[in-house]
């Protein structure tokens, strides 16, 4: 990468990765547009997740031992306000999310005046999504309604779009899946103005054996209070 | 026999006590808990008197409740150590993985 085009500013995307080789390929093979600018953080993986990356022509930054999405989402988007970044979009791994709806964010952003897109899988229906994760992510938008105050459709959604100086504001300090309530938490407290716009999610076998369960969610939340709490 | 292994408890846990540096208030912890270790271990009957000015029915309650709380103050200890450590940790590896990138 030459000097000018890593001085260039521009959109970064931050893809937290662990243990993510089977899936990781197809990913920036459809984020291709916007690589170089792919940034994805090896979070400590046993597999071949960073050569996976790294042949596809993405950056990588690489943990040297597991911390949690949450650690590897604050650590990409150090590295982007590293790299000058002035727009910042979180993407999953796994291939649940569609990098059309990239696009969608910035532009959903751009005429908005927000300095937050959040995607929403429930904006528009989400075919295919399993009623008990259905019924789960209901209740963490319950939850986020009590803790934060936003009114959100969905508040567990992987992909979002920050503005420079809203990243700059967002501190995650939880490292592992509590950090999607706390980067809603830090956006209410911060007074950041948000969007929401409607993204489809893809559910396969794959990304649903990866994802976030009901037992799962009592762990988060127990994390949750105790952040709340040690502030 | 009960009271002599106790005992000899309470002196390696003295001496392990004794081995390590320790901050003001775990020492003055430490050295509570070794003095009413050794008291109630040597005079059964203490326990039964403290626990009588409490209001507490018997001795041996009175050790339990106490054990207790001692028991909760140690775990959140250790959990609120663990959690500073944790984001020790973290900033070690997000530095190192920061750097690294850069060389590349």
């Amino acid at each position: 990468m030459s000097t000018r085009e890593r001085r260039k500013p521009g959109l970064w995307v931050v893809v937290p990765a662990y243990n993510e080789a089977e899936a990781l390929g197809a990913v920036l093979r459809g984020l291709a547009e916007y690589l170089p600018r792919v940034a994805v953080v090896d979070d400590g993986s046993s597999d071949r997740t960073a050569e996976v990356a790294l042949e596809s022509g993405a950056t990588v930054v690489r943990h040297a031992i597991n911390l949690g999405q949450g650690a590897a989402l604050q650590t990409g988007i150090d590295y982007a306000l590293a790299r000058n970044a002035s727009f910042i979009c979180t993407f999953d791994a796994d291939g649940q999310h569609d990098p059309a709806s990239i696009a969608a964010l910035q532009s959903a952003l751009a005429g908005s005046g927000a300095s937050v897109a959040l995607g929403s899988r429930f904006l528009e229906g989400s075919p295919g999504m399993p009623a008990l994760r259905r019924a789960t992510l209901r209740a963490a938008v319950a939850f986020t309604r009590l803790q934060t105050g936003l009114r959100l459709s969905d508040a567990h959604n992987g992909l979002r779009l920050l503005t420079r100086a809203a990243a700059e504001r967002i501190r995650i300090r939880q490292p592992g899946m509590a950090h999607a309530s706390e980067i809603l938490a830090a956006i209410a407290r911060e007074r950041l103005r948000y969007i929401e716009v409607p993204t489809r999610v893809h559910y396969s076998a794959y990304s649903l054996a990866k994802g976030q369960g009901v037992s799962n969610s009592v762990k988060i939340l127990f994390d949750l209070v105790y952040a709340a709490w040690s502030r | 026999m009960i009271g002599s292994i106790l005992l000899f408890a309470i002196i390696v846990f003295g001496m392990y006590v004794a081995s390590h540096r320790l901050g003001g208030l775990q020492l003055l912890g430490a050295l509570a808990l070794l003095a009413g270790g050794i008291t109630f271990v040597v005079w059964p009957s203490a326990a039964q008197w403290v626990a009588e000015r409490f209001g507490v029915g018997r001795g041996a309650d009175l050790i339990v409740y106490f054990a207790i709380v001692g028991g909760l103050f140690a775990a959140a200890n250790f959990y609120f150590r663990f959690k500073r450590q944790e984001q020790q940790l973290i900033a070690i590896v997000r530095e190192l993985a920061l750097r690294n990138a850069r060389l590349r």
